[in-house]
């Protein structure tokens, strides 16, 4: 895959990387973030988003030093062929359950908020289809559309934020200093991998126009990430205190539902909301489907991933329907986080590791 | 292979046209039957509720025959026992040809003696449930809440608009309303677990008083407070509505001088000790002096006269913070001033350590307020 036809601009970059953070987790983030922690996870949950940014910079750093391929190419010259096939089925498993699973969260709230009727094979497969029409094309469409709908997302949360001030009440924050560290140390895995997502730098390093730009870029939109999810999780906390917080399953949605218009109009603003957030979680979806053909195509050694895309429909609608209740949903997402997670803390640090080695003369690639 | 394509665009557009035939959740909006109030209560036969439903009947409403609707009756009340929310809601179902609607409700009224039981067990289906606004205002019916729906104010198109329109414009008018309560922070004092007061609704013979306000011991109700007690609440939990208050026989006045606050801050800091708390309460209060009994007093824009009319009514604020703070230490034992929030958000960590000793504590703070009152104008004469 050479340097072709049009390529990612620095924008499109930045809302890739922010789209595919901010998705189906901004409707249930303040809850994770409070509940064990109490307001020790709004700190949690900054260093959470430092980490990240730390990470993004070592992925950055990962692929300047291969600026005309992405890591299923160059993970082959690092690894080796058969730890390169692993590495890649490791990515591929992530980005099918993550599809798979947040689908299904996606459902569940649009059921619950929405469409109470509407059963959640359908709501499944009709998010499904759209996601597999607009992943079929490609890398830049995706950019495209991400770059369109960013604004409109952000700028929703945020108007939901600012109504909500009306609810604000800056004392729950008054014992905000009194940290306990052991508190904030669990936390902070639970918060970075809320930020996943900017691991997809990894996949589109080769195709943008300034590839020497991808740390910056890369840091924009963890950063815009991290704004986002600091300040929807101070205002729900201070909206609806800690002891009420961690009984809300989707606190954004719930706080869109507080906020009273003078002259009741516009009574469910959690309609408008719900309307944009599935805007965001169409965006991250629509990345990691696309991400997870191109694993798939590169592990069978093909070069065309559309009929991937066709053939992870039905995959990615069977994982979607597998677990059977809320608590399953919540099992395998923390499993499919965890592996995440660790994926994106392990590998760059590998790869950046064995380049480095083998740049200094070393030929002991294979022991790793 | 234009065939294959004819074909599939063929299949993909049956298929859509087959699953998205118009919105599945559809119901029109005839057939919805709108909830304007709830009412909860205790019925008759043990631990079982009763949770009437007031339906507005729109053509009745707003229909021809001039002002407010014809002569009909504009409201429908359906009352229904079972023993659980959910249950009574079914079993409405089963007497209405229309699908209840609960996103206009406006008002929870509980009775009484419902409330004095508790109310964990019952507030749980508004909470779950989706349709329900975070902002529908709660009160506390003397007596039950049934009979309130049947009250039909001429002013208003239901008993639930007429309340929850109280609430939203005499409220901050009204020192003796007790501050608007909704489901938002009902949730969140019941989470918290910490006390609080409900605005009490009382039968009139044509309308409906809110006066006075039910005093919750986490989430049971343990009694009233008057409208005057209501007024001296308001000073402490920072929700000073406009009112008066009225001194007597000042600066050589004959009889009474009204005081009308118009505006007030109040700020409550707790002194957090190892085993005790104390509260430091700082109140500054604007208004006007707005009624003289004695016509004929010569000088009230005098240094003096402002100066003495103000130093009183500090005393008479600050003897009334007391009074209330003493009658929730001593007769209710529950501390429906949000102290345990205050003390909650101030140190996290030690109410967690107390919570259970929590209310024994707060019967032994003392409580010193200092009261700052400006009287800015004295109305048009002099």
């Amino acid at each position: 895959m050479g340097r072709n036809k049009d390529l990612l601009s620095n924008v499109q970059v930045v809302s890739l990387v922010a789209s595919a953070i901010i998705g189906v987790t901004i409707s249930t983030l303040p809850r994770t973030v409070v509940e064990d922690a109490g307001l020790n996870g709004v700190i949690g949950l900054v260093v959470g988003g430092v980490i990240s940014m730390l990470l993004t910079v070592l992925i950055a750093m990962l692929a300047g030093k291969f600026p005309d391929a992405v890591i299923l190419e160059y993970g082959r010259n690092l690894l080796g062929p058969i730890f390169s096939k692993v590495m890649i089925t490791l990515w591929l498993v992530y980005f099918t359950a993550l599809t798979g699973v947040v689908h299904r969260i996606f459902a569940d709230a649009i059921k619950a908020f929405l469409l109470e009727n509407t059963p959640i094979e359908i709501i499944i497969l009709s998010m499904l289809v759209v996601t597999a029409y607009l992943a079929q094309n490609g890398i830049n469409p995706i950019a495209r559309i991400c770059e369109a709908f960013f604004p409109v997302i952000i700028g929703s949360i945020f108007i939901v934020l600012l109504l909500s001030l009306q609810n604000f009440n800056i004392k729950e924050f008054y014992s905000l200093g009194q940290i306990n560290v052991t508190d904030i140390l669990k936390i902070i895995p639970i918060t970075v991998i809320s930020y996943l997502g900017f691991e997809l730098l990894l996949f589109v390093s080769a195709f943008t126009i300034e590839p020497q730009k991808i740390m910056r870029n890369g840091l924009i939109g963890v950063g815009i990430s991290l704004v986002t999810y600091t300040a929807a999780v101070v205002l729900s906390v201070g909206v609806f205190s800690v002891d009420s917080l961690k009984y809300q399953i989707y606190p954004m949605l719930e706080l869109a539902k507080t906020i009273a218009f003078p002259g009741a109009f516009a009574e469910r603003f959690d309609v408008f909301f719900a309307i944009f957030w599935i805007l965001a979680v169409f965006t991250t979806v629509v990345i990691f489907y696309y991400l997870g053909a191109i694993s798939l195509t590169k592990l069978v050694g093909l070069k065309n991933y559309r009929p991937f895309t066709y053939l992870f429909v039905p995959v990615i609608y069977v994982i979607s329907l597998l677990p059977q209740e809320v608590a399953q949903v919540n099992q395998f997402t923390t499993w499919v986080s965890y592996l995440g997670g660790s994926l994106v803390a392990v590998i760059p640090v590998l790869l950046l590791a064995v380049a480095f080695t083998r740049k200094k003369g070393g030929s002991k690639s294979e022991d790793t | 292979m234009k065939i294959r394509r004819k074909k599939a665009y063929l299949v993909t557009m049956v298929t859509v046209l087959i699953l998205f035939t118009g919105c599945w959740d559809r119901v029109e909006i005839e057939n919805r039957g709108f909830v304007l109030g709830i009412g909860l209560d205790k019925a008759e036969s043990e631990g079982k509720i009763a949770m009437t439903y007031q339906f507005a009947l729109p053509s009745a409403m707003f229909g021809a025959g001039g002002n407010g609707g014809g002569d009909g009756e504009k409201v429908w009340n359906v009352t229904s026992t079972s023993p659980s929310v959910i249950r009574a809601e079914k079993q409405i179902l089963t007497r209405m040809n229309r699908v209840p609607d609960l996103q206009h409700t406006q008002v929870l009224i509980i009775g009484e003696a419902l409330a004095e039981e508790g109310l964990y067990e019952y507030i749980d289906f508004f909470l779950r449930e989706i349709n329900i606004r975070r902002r529908m205002d709660v009160l506390i019916a003397e007596g039950k809440a049934e009979d309130l729906f049947d009250i039909a104010p001429l002013t208003a198109n239901s008993t639930a608009d007429y309340l929850s329109e109280i609430i939203m414009l005499n409220e901050k008018d009204v020192h003796r309303i007790s501050s608007e309560v909704d489901l938002l922070k009902m949730s969140k004092n019941l989470r918290r677990g910490t006390d609080f007061i409900v605005a009490k609704v009382a039968p009139g013979k044509k309308d409906i008083e809110m006066t006075g306000a039910g005093v919750f011991r986490k989430d049971q109700l343990i009694g009233y407070l008057d409208p005057e007690e209501v007024r001296k609440t308001k000073w402490l939990i920072d929700d000073i509505s406009q009112g008066t208050i009225v001194v007597e026989d000042i600066g050589g006045i004959q009889g009474h001088i009204v005081f009308e606050i118009s505006e007030g801050k109040t700020r409550v800091t707790p002194q957090i000790h190892d085993e005790s708390v104390d509260f430091d309460a700082v109140i500054r209060v604007e208004g006007d002096v707005a009624e003289l009994e004695d016509l004929d007093f010569p000088d009230t824009t005098s240094e003096e006269f402002i100066t003495a009319v103000e130093r009183k009514i500090e005393q008479e604020i600050k003897k009334e913070c007391e009074e209330i703070m003493k009658k929730a230490q001593e007769e209710f034992e529950a501390e429906f001033f949000n102290f345990g929030a205050l003390v909650k958000n101030y140190d996290r960590r030690w109410f967690e350590k107390h919570e259970a000793e929590w209310r024994k504590i707060f019967k032994k703070s003392r409580l010193s307020v200092k009261v700052n009152v400006d009287i800015r104008r004295v109305g048009l004469v002099d």
